[in-house]
């Protein structure tokens, strides 16, 4: 039988091969829909998604222990994404194409539904990633990554009480990018 | 100026958490707090269209990218990381604490246990960590307390719950359905429940207490609930039966099964739950095969005014079963991310949203809202919850604790090996 979902197991199974495997499961699609909605396609997406675990991987035995190893991949996952911000700007390529656009599945129960929800998350998409580096990294930690202001707070290296501020500051910036259609 | 965004900024954070902990469920108890400002109903509509996003990697993606790591060589252990082996050892004493002792007297195993958290805690300082929470048995002692002052001999602790199943697959499922729970005062260990449609219409009963020295648990299918047109009544195996069925198990399997069954996925009223929770609480600390990933964990939050541990972990697998009339027990599998808000005081739920992921593409996410939680003078209560009313002709079923296992091990295979073993 199979495992699922599909697991590769290491020719080592020692303690460590394993808490890796069962992170890696549980924290990849987070830190794919973090990176995923911040850059212009699936391709791009796996590949930083790709150079962080490889990072996360190299410094395994160096991470911090309990829930801090989440924040942790989250910072590197950041740090990735910014540096490939770095070079894009470097090839001054960093414009959005609608058709590049990650597809967005949606959990509608008819097509109808399904296309007008569609059609909606592209246009969120498109203004979270007119927003700056710092508004677009908030965002996607806080609606993609999941992640609660405290770790939020302890990813970005600020308070609470500033990812609160920054947050709504973030949302309306949102709201005047996205103007009169309908949000 | 500044305070009004100061107190909006909070509002706009507290609803976003909501919010993100109940993604894709309709429910929002929170529209009445920000519906009557323009600005937060705005943003509000805005941050639900934002949660609605979903992005998720190419299935194959996952497995390309795993197969790359194993390529990639890693640094050495630190001597800093002196406390992860000390933790290592730790483990497997705690890991070992599970098998009987038989050549070890009691107190010189607690002694090296002891020793070794004290050198696990003395090679913390270089690696600033979280506080450990409150161990298993204390926090089962707690909730005991907890739960004896909530309720006491001559009145019933209830509680209502909404329940929302709501998913993606093949028909595109969408159910309610409203749960009512009773816990009796003078035994903690009686409890009852009645599932019902939204419209009252029984769907199954669920009946605990102890008699002949053992907890004996009923349930009740109604025909709409059973897949036998006369309903069905079915005898749960007992704990004792459980353990017996266990220890009948193979060696590689065992560990898989005893994780199974401490974290109580098997649903009991109130009780299960505290239990499921405790585990939940030691996710990190809990060393089996099937380990379970801490996503989050939030000491400082509140939910109804009540103070609330928010916890999320991720299951790699859990099992749901379902028996039938004319054959052995269907199971299945799924992977699974569970966030509870969980009263701090009580170790009680007061919220829970599941999501699972089948082998086969569907998902399902089950939303578990508290509504209504009180105690009752017994006197006062119009009808007898711990009764469970069975129409006669209703066919009886004794579950097999074997039977039960058996189909556990057989959907918990691919994980068999990996691990602790016994």
């Amino acid at each position: 039988m199979r495992p699922y979902p599909p697991i590769l197991r290491l020719a080592d199974a020692s303690d460590d091969a394993v808490e890796f495997e069962e992170f890696y499961v549980a924290v990849l699609p987070k830190i794919y829909a973090f990176i995923g909605c911040q850059v212009r396609n699936h391709e791009i997406a796996q590949d930083i998604v790709s150079r962080t675990f490889v990072k996360v991987y190299e410094h395994w035995n160096h991470a911090p222990a309990g829930e801090a190893v989440i924040a942790w991949t989250f910072r590197i996952a950041r740090n990735t994404l910014i540096d490939h911000w770095r070079v894009e700007t470097r090839r001054a390529s960093r414009s959005v194409s609608v058709e590049e656009l990650a597809e967005v599945p949606s959990a509608a129960s008819t097509p109808e539904v399904a296309c007008a929800r569609r059609e909606r998350s592209e246009l969120l998409l498109r203004a979270v990633r007119k927003l700056n580096d710092r508004d677009r990294i908030l965002l996607a930690l806080k609606f993609a990554g999941q992640r609660s202001n405290r770790e939020a707070a302890s990813i970005l290296g600020i308070s609470e009480a500033a990812v609160s501020m920054r947050l709504l500051r973030a949302l309306r910036r949102l709201r005047l990018h996205l103007g009169d259609q309908g949000f | 100026m500044w305070r009004k965004d100061r107190h909006r900024a909070r509002q706009v954070s507290e609803y976003m958490d909501a919010l993100i902990v109940q993604r894709r469920a309709d429910a929002d108890p929170l529209d009445r707090l920000l519906v009557n400002d323009e600005e937060l109903h705005e943003l509000q509509v805005l941050m639900r269209a934002l949660t609605d996003i979903e992005m998720v990697p190419p299935s194959e993606f996952g497995t390309e990218c795993r197969r790359q790591l194993s390529r990639v060589p890693q640094e050495p252990l630190p001597i800093s990381s002196r406390h992860k082996s000390i933790g290592r050892l730790v483990r497997k004493a705690l890991r070992s604490e599970r098998r009987p002792w038989p050549a070890v007297p009691r107190l010189p195993r607690k002694i090296v246990t002891s020793a070794l958290v004290a050198a696990f805690l003395i090679a913390l300082p270089a690696h600033p960590a979280k506080p450990p929470l409150a161990s298993a048995e204390e926090i089962l002692t707690l909730s005991d307390v907890a739960l004896a002052r909530v309720v006491r001999p001559g009145e019933v602790y209830y509680r209502r719950w909404r329940l929302t199943f709501s998913g993606r697959d093949a028909e595109g499922i969408r159910e309610e359905r409203i749960a009512h729970e009773w816990l009796d005062g003078s035994d903690l260990e009686r409890v009852a429940s009645h599932n019902l449609t939204p419209e009252g219409r029984l769907l199954f009963g669920y009946l605990s207490e102890r008699y002949d020295g053992e907890v004996h648990s009923s349930v009740y299918f109604a025909p709409a609930f059973s897949d036998d047109p006369r309903g069905a009544l079915h005898l749960e195996p007992t704990s004792a039966e459980l353990r017996q069925a266990l220890e009948r198990t193979g060696r590689d399997q065992r560990p898989l099964l005893r994780t199974y069954l401490e974290r109580h996925y098997m649903y009991t009223p109130i009780l299960g739950e505290r239990r499921f929770n405790r585990a939940m609480l030691n996710a990190p600390k809990d060393p089996n095969p099937l380990l379970r990933v801490m996503l989050a964990f939030d000491d400082t939050g509140m939910l109804s005014g009540m103070p609330v541990y928010r916890v999320q972990v991720v299951d790699p697998a859990r099992v749901r079963f379902r028996w039938r009339s004319d054959g052995p027990p269907a199971v299945s599998r799924s992977l699974t991310d569970t966030v509870r808000y969980i009263n701090r005081d009580s170790y009680l739920t007061l919220k829970s949203v599941e999501t699972h992921e089948y082998a086969d593409g569907a998902r399902v996410v089950v939303t578990r809202e508290l509504e209504e939680a009180r105690t009752i003078r017994a006197a006062d209560l119009t009808s007898d919850p711990f009764r469970l009313e069975v129409p006669a002709g209703t066919p009886t079923r004794r579950q097999s604790a074997s039977d039960l296992l058996a189909g556990v091990a057989a959907v918990l295979e691919p994980f068999a090996g990996a691990g602790t073993s016994e």
